[in-house]
């Protein structure tokens, strides 16, 4: 692999990648979330940034598009959304905030400065942390603090088209609410560095504030990192995860190499800001200063004036958080191993996905609750397994949303049918067949009501065969077993040699009396049959 | 009786306060409020020998910013000098320190506090304001502009990145 290292800024990310003790990694984490609000944060226009493909510059007010004379009004959706956050986050929340003007010059921000929170952010202070239990990372447990919480509009798009040397703008996403988290440099390694977007992006779709996309913007993460404490370097345009984490690795390598070229005092004396190009990190320009962005407080803003008791009642009003939920479920009386109690709490990707992480909280909390009353607490293990993956994957295979499942088989009808296997009153195999069937109608629109399940088992003769004719069962498996046409699986059967063929011989007669008998039943008989004593 | 503050302001800019003689009745009192004890022409005035004009190089820097062609820097650089004549005065004014800055601007000081409910009747019940352009697609925001292509907004090459 060629290394251009005289360049500093030309060299491809090693396959292999450690860090050095000698040369110390620190990270600090500014996150932009766009707030799902309504509407806008100076406007009430909509909010909906992602509109541009489609629309250019259709969800847009007079201010959002900066016509003279026009007066940006505050959204209070934004400071509740924020308050949120912040209250989550254990920030504490700025009673007096004030927006403040941030002059620069770009294309695709009309006002030539943006409206943001400067000398007085929304809240300061806070944490989050990680655990090597819930967060996969290397040590036991690490605190992230929490700088601080600002409020501000997100600018518009640009699109290059380079060839015909000009850009087109888009000022959907203009105004837009963004809220900027800043870390303080607390991380080491990339590992932690990862394990908090995922984190932090599973917190802003726990509170319903924003959707967490980083693929679509909805979420932007820039970097700042030093290695041995010089000067630090911010990374931005960074589009996914993958991508964060390999320009990290890079400009970790590149600092590395001018701190063993001794030469830190040119190329690693003032801070600077690089983006990243997908194989290396490239500069951008040069750190601007304070003073460069002319803050000022803005003149058509009044201050916001929270109350305490405003706080409280978001505090309040806050779901239980995820961290805490999966303990939760981890205890009694749901006794969930930590992968099914992460599924059912954070794992979700919330891109193009079939529910939201409290849809299938919910769902599954309130089936519990039902399912246990009949057929006892010690099943339960039944329950979230159905949930987890027969529910999920059908929901998946059909493309079908949890919430349009839910009327047709809510809570009450889940645990009714988890109640019918455990009691054997249709097999598993059936019970397959039958979930399969109700969420197939419901996506063709064919059930539209709850779902009455007796009727189903009824009409398709799904009701377990309660007591086997031995020698109805007996007949059925001679059958089977002359019909093989490869005496040495059966003789494998019979030394135990080939075990797995046995499954299939099972799986015949599970087809033959359409799962109504229990597969245990058949694979006694088969091993009688062929004298297999294992 | 109050006594009688006095702010004397010298054209070289400097200034300074006395103690004078009390009042003896609120007309007196009126009519020395009301009787202006500077002028913005004062503040304006300059001392041509002491000013120093911001560099040229300054002014460039601060155009360039702004995203201005550096046309005229001259004429500029003078604008500017005479404004920051202005402003080097105005920091000399006395200004009660106690003053939250955060009451810098003509906004309400105390306004009453947002509870709760008026963040959730807020978030609630967001109306939209036709006169403000706030419904989607009910103007052309785009057609205001000289240059557009398939409603987008054009950048020419000479602002297309930031540098």
């Amino acid at each position: 692999m060629l290394r251009f290292t005289r360049k500093y800024g030309f060299k491809a990310v090693q396959e292999e990648f450690s860090l050095l003790s000698e040369y110390k990694l620190k990270c600090g984490l500014e996150i932009h979330t766009q707030l799902n609000t309504k509407n806008k944060l100076f406007s009430h226009s909509t909010n909906d940034p992602f509109a541009s493909a489609n629309v250019p510059n259709h969800h847009t007010s007079f201010f959002d598009v900066s016509i003279p004379g026009t007066q940006p009004k505050l959204n209070l959706e934004a400071i509740l959304f924020a308050t949120r956050l912040a209250v989550a986050l254990d920030s504490e929340v700025n009673l007096s905030s004030q927006f403040d003007r941030k002059h620069y010059f770009y294309g695709d921000q009309p006002l030539g400065f943006q409206i943001t929170q400067h000398y007085s952010p929304f809240a300061k202070g806070g944490s989050m942390e990680l655990t090597n239990i819930i967060d996969s990372i290397d040590q036991d447990r690490l605190q992230i603090d929490i700088l601080q919480l600002q409020i501000e509009q997100d600018t518009g798009k640009s699109v290059y088209r380079d060839a015909e040397q000009m850009s087109l703008i888009d000022l959907n996403r203009s105004n837009v609410p963004l809220i900027e988290m800043v870390t303080l440099p607390n991380f080491y390694d990339l590992k932690q560095i990862r394990s908090f977007i995922k984190k932090y992006q599973n917190l802003v779709r726990h509170l319903g504030i924003s959707t967490g996309d980083l693929e679509t913007g909805a979420m932007r993460v820039d970097v700042n990192m030093s290695v041995n404490d010089n000067c630090r370097v911010e990374l931005k345009n960074l589009p996914n995860t993958s991508s964060i984490m390999s320009a990290v690795k890079f400009e970790y390598e590149r600092q590395v190499d001018i701190i063993r070229h001794g030469l830190t005092s040119s190329l690693l004396a003032e801070p600077e800001t690089r983006g990243w190009n997908g194989a290396a990190t490239v500069k951008l320009r040069s750190k601007e200063t304070t003073i460069d962005y002319r803050y000022m407080p803005d003149a058509e803003l009044p201050l916001v004036h929270l109350s305490k008791e405003a706080v409280a009642g978001v505090r309040a009003s806050l779901p239980k958080l995820p961290d805490k939920t999966i303990k939760n479920l981890m205890a009694e009386p749901y006794n969930l191993p930590l992968k099914d109690a992460k599924i059912l709490t954070i794992n979700a990707s919330g891109h193009e996905q079939q529910y939201t992480q409290k849809e299938l909280l919910d769902f599954y909390l309130e089936s519990f609750k039902l399912y246990v009353k009949q057929a006892g607490q010690k099943s339960s293990k039944l329950l979230t397994n159905w949930t987890i993956h027969e529910l999920l994957g059908n929901l998946n295979r059909l493309n079908l949303p949890l919430h349009q499942a839910i009327k047709v088989l809510p809570p009450h009808k889940f645990a009714e049918l988890i109640a019918l296997i455990q009691q054997e009153k249709i097999s598993n195999a059936s019970g397959k067949l039958l979930l399969f069937h109700i969420l197939e109608q419901t996506k063709d629109s064919q059930i539209t009501q709850p779902v009455d399940l007796e009727a189903i088992i009824e009409e398709f003769g799904l009701s377990a065969v309660k007591s086997v004719d031995h020698e109805e069962l007996m007949r059925m498996c001679s059958e089977i077993l002359s019909s093989v046409t490869d005496p040495k699986m059966l003789s494998g059967i019979t030394s135990g040699k080939k075990k797995n063929s046995l499954k299939f011989l099972v799986g015949q007669g599970m087809r033959l009396s359409q799962g109504r008998v229990k597969p245990k039943l058949f694979e006694d008989t088969f091993k009688k049959l062929l004298n297999a004593n294992w | 009786m109050r006594t009688r503050v006095f702010t004397l302001i010298s054209k070289r800019g400097y200034r300074r306060s006395t103690v004078g003689p009390q009042f003896r009745d609120l007309a007196e009192i009126k009519k020395y409020v009301a009787t202006p004890q500077w002028s913005i022409g004062d503040f304006m005035e300059q001392d041509t020998n002491v000013q120093e004009l911001p560099s040229v190089e300054t002014v460039e820097r601060l155009l360039k910013l702004s995203g201005l062609l550096p046309k005229d820097v001259e004429s500029l650089r003078r604008k500017l000098g005479h404004q920051l004549v202005f402003l080097d005065k105005l920091v000399t004014l006395d200004v009660n320190e106690k003053t939250d800055p955060k009451n810098a601007r003509l906004l309400p000081r105390n306004p009453k506090p947002l509870e709760y409910d008026d963040l959730i009747h807020a978030a609630q019940n967001q109306v939209k304001d036709a006169s403000l352009g706030e419904i989607s697609g009910s103007w052309d925001s785009v057609e205001l502009a000289k240059n557009s292509k398939d409603g987008f907004y054009v950048l020419r090459k000479a602002f297309m990145k930031r540098k």
